[in-house]
């Protein structure tokens, strides 16, 4: 047991570098995936025959970029983790665009608990991937995504429906935050707190193992400038409250980086309810 | 570059400093000695009637070295007084010296009258003898007239007087063991255990320490509490008073074992063993015997007992004694010394990290006792530091530790020691938010405490020596990371000893003895799977609500009793053959093992051949069989010792040692593809170990240590190398007293980088918003070799005729940004290094009252 101490020591003091944060859009990157079922979208767990569609949500640091992409699905052996098949791929994605995705049937006699949609996408070129090391990379030498998803499949009823955070409101210390609003920060203004408020009802109850379970929600919020604080933020299983705010701080680019015009600074929001539910919404502000 | 020119830089100022210390401080002066002894005169009637007695007197001895004047200062009558008044008065002295001149100077001098010595045991069919030498451990020069008792088990008495030389002889001793008691003039009281084998002379070396300060002569009188190291023996052994001044530890003898042959690295900030290419949970550290579970406190700032109390640390590296058992990588055995008896003492040392104390003394003739506690108090300034240096870290260790001891010596041949040790370690780290709003999910909190009662009892016979003990206690550790992973232990443990040693013939010696140790409480776990740590270099642990283990084991018992016995057999006086047997059943797996051990060693002169074979069993750790989170099917790991070498001793305080070793391991516990532990892991681990010591006992003392060594393991499909194998291994500390109090030390290393397995690649895990690495082949890569300096000064002098001491310990003393290990960007697309613990200065006072 001890020996944990060392590694988790490592684990919250890692966090101390000078590395890029993982909130900064400072390249084109893909923050998550979102499951549609095509005949009922707010659905994200397909059910053995249907159709699906696989999104990749992606943010860029200026215009978004034709993305291209290799994507295919196949029965997964384990719900999370290194994306491990468990049977022949059944859907298959080879293509280029503004938004990546896969869509496919789910075989009707799939008895597998989750598929697993793995691939690469590159901003630029057409992805590569080494079968043997499992490497990706660009043809045009440019970094590569290997990205990879597990996707519940809806079996004996069970479902699961995605949390809207596109619908939710916004605040911008403590004031609405509406979409194509872009209100007015002064450059260096710091600990300012941006996040959306989610009713109760956003976290769905269902049962696992035979116990009753509430979803918690796992916010990851995005920038293409400034310093966020928190890579996520919560809003834990066991929060009672009838509507939470869920929320990071977040500094302003300083006076030397922020150009006489101005800057406009796009925040991207995804949102999880870490069993496959996924909803995003963009909000900007212009730093003076 | 800039790195090698800081190097460069930080030895030329220390050769200029330590240069110019030297040529400014003039020579130190030197007391007057004894160069011509005169036995007095035993007064008839006290000689008839065995009495015996000891005249204090004192002496003005001119520059030439004759006795100008000398008065008795503590009058004893029956005629002792002018006997020893009318002796010392044809004494001879080399002259005291300042600055290199001789001057006149006044002592005192005890002069003790021994009645002849008579034989009171039965005339034994064969004897044996000791002869010694007693010597200044100030100096290394020779003691003489300093009165040696030399007590029997059966309690017959010897007194004997060094001669000029020091040296003193006691013939025709019954075999068996036998007590040396010293008690020199300024110095501190001394006992020891010899063993007398017929027809053999035991020859010791004894090195006595100042029992008050000299300011003139620089000796500090706090460390003379420790007491030396009693025997030239070939074996090696660190003693308190040489561990508490190696630069680098901040004093603490257990870190010192850290530099010694065969000992690697440990990653700085984690408090670590790593003997001989093996696991750190593979060896295992004893205290007087009773195994430890916590040698560090967290942060490996410092062990966990206060080093003044320490009699000697001794490192079996490998081909351990039968004695010990449960482990196959090596062993640490420290050793705590008896109280003080001659008066009460009292100290204190106060530095930047802690502060610790001692009290200890007798209580009366038969009862002595000592007290020791320490806090760390790093954490009343540890965060201003962070928050000073823009970390985003809030962290808050706290550690405290208690010694307690009371002895009662009934008589020479019974011995009594009830010991009271524990721990006590909390550590919380938070990712700060500006805001102050962290939450569990930043936090890490660890607890750890442990407490001991012991009682030993120590009987001796002429021929036979009994120890019993029993040691008994709580532990308690629980830590709640990051509101991933919770967890902890809270059991009793007792572990029981029965040591027999007895010297059956003048040829065979056998000692055979039983140990239990038995372990019964609670462990808990609530988080996700723990994987195989050694050899995985994902150590990073991932949040799933719905892959959580579940742990909550009451009432667990580990019983793991033992039985062993070992016979030495000397045929001829040069060889020495001992094999041992022990077996071993450990009730959490069911298992019985017996594993032999055998080693030899052969004397040419000053040159000692020896080699060793022994097979060894641990058992798996107390989680890895519990039902839920281990394997109930798992065995014991084995493993084969082999080792062959050379000792030379140069010259009395000279030495040199080279050994080979090879170990096997087998039944390693490992983990299978199915995240399931199996004992179907190998290892092997060999390599060599040179070392060089110039024992303590002059002005410069210190040592060279080189190992070279390869530790590979293999988890079922290919060989890789262990976490910690560290190819080369270089240490050379040494420490110089430059006179006038001041002493200096340094310890330099220098050692090949851990591996690493390098990161090729990651995959986008869309599931949690996280890219998990791909890595390449285990540990196919290597960190940069390291190098690091460890500078210690102090300065002895006086307040208030009390000794004081402050001392300056600079770890890492030219700040060289060793790296420890790497962070990766959150896509791993970018890397920098993780450096170890930077230049720390740790500025202390010690006194004693």
């Amino acid at each position: 047991m001890t020996k944990l101490v060392p590694l988790l020591l490592l684990a919250a003091t890692a966090c101390t570098s000078s590395l890029d944060p993982a909130t900064l859009i400072a390249r084109d990157r893909v923050l998550g995936a979102k499951v549609t079922v095509d005949t009922d979208p707010s659905r994200a767990w397909p059910a053995p025959g249907e159709a699906a569609t696989i999104t990749w949500l992606t943010a860029s640091p200026g215009d978004a970029p034709d993305f291209s992409w290799t994507l295919a699905a196949c029965p997964a052996a384990t719900t999370t983790g290194l994306p491990i098949c468990d049977g022949d791929v059944f859907a298959h994605s080879q293509a280029n665009g503004p938004v990546p995705a896969l869509a496919m049937t789910v075989p009707a006699d799939m008895e597998a608990r989750s598929i697993v949609v793995l691939g690469a996408i590159c901003a630029s070129g057409s992805p590569v991937i080494d079968p043997q090391t499992f490497e990706a990379s660009c043809d045009d030498g440019s970094h590569a995504d290997l990205v990879s998803q597990h996707v519940f499949l809806a079996h004996d009823g069970a479902t699961n429906h995605h949390p809207d955070l596109a619908g939710a409101p916004f605040v911008l210390d403590g004031a609405a935050w509406e979409a194509g609003d872009c209100p007015e920060i002064a450059a260096g203004t710091e600990d300012i707190v941006l996040g959306a408020e989610l009713a109760a009802a956003a976290r769905e109850t269902f049962t696992f193992e035979g116990a009753p379970w509430r979803e918690e929600l796992q916010l990851s919020p995005f920038a293409n400038a400034g310093e966020l604080d928190q890579r996520y933020a919560y809003i834990e299983a066991d929060d009672e409250r009838p509507s939470s705010l869920v929320a990071v701080e977040w500094t302003a680019p300083g006076a030397d980086e922020v150009p006489a015009e101005g800057l406009r600074v796009t925040f991207h929001f995804v949102i999880r309810d870490m069993r496959g539910g996924v909803d995003a919404a963009t909000r900007t502000l212009c730093v003076r | 570059m800039r790195h090698l020119r800081s190097t460069l830089s930080a030895f030329l100022f220390a050769a200029l400093v330590t240069g110019a210390a030297a040529r400014a401080e003039p020579a130190p002066p030197t007391p007057p000695s004894i160069t011509t002894f005169v036995e007095a005169e035993y007064p008839a009637a006290a000689q008839e009637a065995g009495r015996e007695a000891s005249v204090e007197l004192e002496i003005t001895i001119g520059a030439d070295g004759k006795v100008i004047d000398a008065r008795v200062v503590t009058p004893v009558g029956d005629g002792f007084d002018e006997a020893a008044l009318a002796a010392v008065e044809q004494f001879v002295f080399a002259p005291a010296t300042k600055d290199g001149q001789p001057i006149a100077a006044r002592i005192r001098y005890r002069y003790t009258f021994t009645p002849k010595p008579k034989v009171v045991a039965p005339a034994p069919v064969i004897t044996g003898r000791i002869e010694g030498t007693i010597l200044s451990r100030v100096d290394g020069s020779a003691m003489s007239s300093v009165m040696v008792v030399v007590t029997g088990a059966d309690g017959s008495v010897y007194r004997v007087t060094t001669d000029e030389s020091g040296t003193f002889s006691v013939d025709d001793l019954p075999a068996g063991k036998y007590r040396i008691a010293i008690d020199a003039l300024d110095h501190a009281a001394f006992a020891q255990d010899e063993d007398v084998i017929a027809g053999e002379a035991a020859a010791v070396t004894y090195r006595l320490s100042p029992a008050t300060t000299r300011e003139d002569t620089g000796t500090y009188g706090a460390k003379a509490t420790i007491e030396a190291p009693v025997r030239e023996i070939t074996r090696r052994t660190l003693e308190g008073d040489e561990l508490t001044k190696i630069a680098g530890t901040r004093g603490d003898p257990l870190r010192a074992v850290e530099l010694l042959p065969g000992v690697a690295r440990p990653p700085s900030g984690v408090g670590m063993l790593i003997v001989r290419g093996s696991s750190p949970e593979d060896s295992q550290v004893f205290l007087d015997g009773a195994p430890v579970r916590q040698l560090y406190h967290m942060g490996g700032l410092t062990s966990f007992v206060n080093g003044a109390l320490l009699k000697k640390v001794d490192l079996f590296p490998g081909n351990f004694s039968a004695r010990y058992g449960r482990k196959i990588g090596g062993i640490i055995e420290a050793e705590l010394r008896d109280p003080r008896t001659d008066r009460f003492h009292a100290g204190l040392d106060l530095n930047m990290i802690d502060v610790s104390a001692i009290a200890e003394g007798p209580l009366s003739d038969r009862w002595s006792f000592a007290l020791g506690g320490r806090r760390s108090h790093i954490d009343a300034w540890i965060g201003s530091l962070l928050r000073a240096t823009d970390t985003p870290v809030a962290a808050t260790p706290v550690y405290t530790d208690w010694q307690a001891m009371a002895v009662y010596k009934a008589d020479a041949n019974n011995k009594l020691r009830v010991i009271g040790y524990g721990s006590t370690d909390r550590l919380d780290v938070v990712i700060a938010n500006p805001s102050g709003a962290s939450t569990n999910r930043d936090r890490v909190g660890v607890d750890g405490t442990f407490h001991r009662l012991r009682v030993d009892w120590t009987r001796t016979w002429p021929k036979l020596e009994q120890v019993i003990s029993v040691t008994g206690g709580t532990n308690r550790f629980a830590v709640n990371a990051l509101e991933l992973v919770e967890g902890g232990v809270d059991n009793l443990e007792v572990f029981g000893r029965a040591d027999w040693r007895a010297t059956l013939s003048k040829m065979v010696q056998l000692s055979w003895g039983l140990d239990i140790q038995h372990a019964q409480g609670d462990l808990w776990y609530e988080g996700p799977h723990v994987p195989q740590g050694e050899g995985n270099p994902n150590k990073m642990f991932t949040r799933d609500r719905f892959d959580t283990q579940v742990v909550d084991e009451k009432g667990a018992v580990w019983f793991r009793p033992a039985a062993y016995a070992e016979t030495t057999v000397t045929p001829v006086k040069a060889l020495a053959l001992t094999a041992g047997v022990r077996s071993d059943y450990f009730s959490d797996v069911s298992k019985w093992t017996v594993d032999p051990r055998f080693s030899a060693r052969y004397v040419l002169g000053a040159t000692t051949l020896k080699g060793g074979i022994g097979h060894f069993s641990q058992p798996p750790k107390e989680e890895e069989t519990m039902k839920g989170f281990g394997n109930p099917n798992l065995t014991v790991q084995q493993a084969m010792h082999y080792s062959l070498g050379a000792e030379h001793q140069l010259n009395e305080r000279v030495s040199f040692g080279l050994e080979g070793y090879y170990k096997s391991l087998d039944q390693m516990i490992v983990e299978a593809p199915s995240q399931m532990k199996e004992n179907t892991g190998h290892g092997r681990i060999y390599g060599a170990e040179l070392a060089a010591r110039w024992q303590p006992g002059g002005a410069f003392s210190g040592f060279l240590s080189y190992t070279l060594s390869r530790s590979e393991r293999n988890d079922g499909d290919a060989w890789r190398l262990f976490d910690y194998d560290q190819t080369h291994i270089l240490t050379a500390s040494s420490s110089y007293k430059l006179g006038g109090g001041w002493e200096v030390g340094g310890t330099f290393r220098l050692v090949s980088g851990n591996p690493e397995t390098p990161v090729t690649g990651s995959v986008y895990d869309a599931d949690i918003d996280a890219y998990r690495p791909l890595y390449g082949a285990v540990n196919s890569a290597r960190s940069t070799t390291f190098h690091r300096l460890d500078l210690r000064v102090e300065k002895q002098f006086r307040v208030g005729g009390y000794p004081v001491a402050g001392y300056l310990d600079l770890q890492n003393a030219y700040n060289r940004a060793n790296r420890e290990s790497t962070d990766y960007s959150f896509d791993y697309t970018q890397r920098s290094d993780i450096p170890g613990l930077p230049l720390i200065p740790s500025l202390g006072i010690k006194g004693e009252i």
